[in-house]
């Protein structure tokens, strides 16, 4: 059976409303939910060996991979109160906290 | 090309209609065997926005089951080549969702209060005196840094300890950056986060030299 992925259980699944919850946070940009989801999102999760191929500004970096031209945290701090559009990948400090 | 999100079981929930990652397009399934793949066509810039984009698709997934998050910036030739993919990790990958099944993963950050000296520049004023003042210097230096860090470590695990979650699983990481004295990463039964928040906000005030920051409920990106 299929079913949709936004009401699986209808409205009273409590996990629905705890991602609900999160998601709010998560929109008021609070540092440490940011820094977070930048740790998860960039340095974990599965890697699955296909194509892939790290661009920044027409540079590949392949080798070196995610982590490695992550901005800093104060980068990242600072770029989630500008307005959108800059790029993550354009600053790169050895005081990342992803390694 | 294609960019893959996330991993789950093929016959659970497709991506909900409207679903889709700017400068992506839509999100949709594909499928391969006994797995399902969210994916959405074209390859993503390499900024914030796609970066919360990425994550709150894999969110969406997240509502309805478990699935196996993908590092931020995976993406394949075509869907032949995801297909090829997903094949020759079978086993990999169904495992995985296995040991993820029916849970979520929270997260907690653990912050000094108080001032940090960790990434401070020590004061060598001094140091032109001679070589034994400077290496007395660095090994006070050296001393403090090891004191901290098993400070930082028994801080997470009475935390960790005083929760008494039933989390199924647990990764701590003491002193990720300056300031911070830890952060952890539970796996969580799905129906199991209101009892989880509620027992962080019961220990808090067990902690007051620390502030107990929660994050969730993402998908298990920590346990994949």
């Amino acid at each position: 059976m299929t079913t949709e992925a936004g009401s699986p259980q209808g409205r009273d699944d409590p996990l629905a409303r705890e991602i609900d919850l999160w998601e709010g946070s998560l929109a008021s940009n609070e540092p440490h939910s940011l820094v977070d989801l930048i740790n998860r999102v960039l340095d974990k999760g599965v890697v699955i060996t296909g194509d892939v191929t790290i661009s920044v500004a027409g540079v590949d970096l392949v080798y070196l991979g995610l982590s490695a031209v992550l901005t800093s945290v104060s980068t990242v701090r600072r770029r989630a109160l500008a307005p959108a559009g800059d790029g993550v990948a354009e600053q790169a400090k050895p005081d990342s906290e992803v390694e | 090309m294609i960019t893959l999100f996330c991993i789950r079981r093929a016959g659970e929930a497709s991506p909900p209609p409207g679903l889709s990652v700017p400068e992506g397009g839509p999100v949709r399934l594909i499928e391969a065997g006994e797995l399902g793949a969210w994916v959405c066509d074209g390859e993503l810039p390499r900024h914030l926005d796609e970066v919360r984009a990425h994550d709150a698709v894999v969110r969406a997934a997240l509502r309805s089951s478990t699935p196996l998050p993908v590092r931020f910036g995976t993406t394949f030739a075509d869907e032949e080549a995801l297909r090829r993919s997903l094949q020759e990790r079978r086993e990999e990958l169904l495992a995985g969702l296995r040991r993820v099944e029916g849970k979520v993963e929270m997260g907690i950050r653990v912050e000094w209060l108080e001032r940090d000296p960790r990434g401070e520049r020590p004061d060598r004023s001094t140091e032109a005196t001679g070589g034994r003042q400077y290496l007395e210097a660095r090994r006070r230096e050296l001393m403090a840094a090891e004191e901290r860090r098993l400070r930082a470590v028994a801080l997470l695990e009475a935390v960790e300890r005083r929760i008494g979650v039933d989390a199924a699983e647990s990764l701590q990481r003491p002193l990720p950056a300056p300031g911070v004295a830890g952060v952890m990463a539970h796996l969580v039964q799905r129906q199991g986060v209101a009892h989880y928040r509620a027992r962080v906000e019961e220990v808090r005030s067990d902690f007051p030299e620390v502030t107990l920051h929660v994050t969730g409920p993402w998908a298990p990106y920590s346990f994949v």
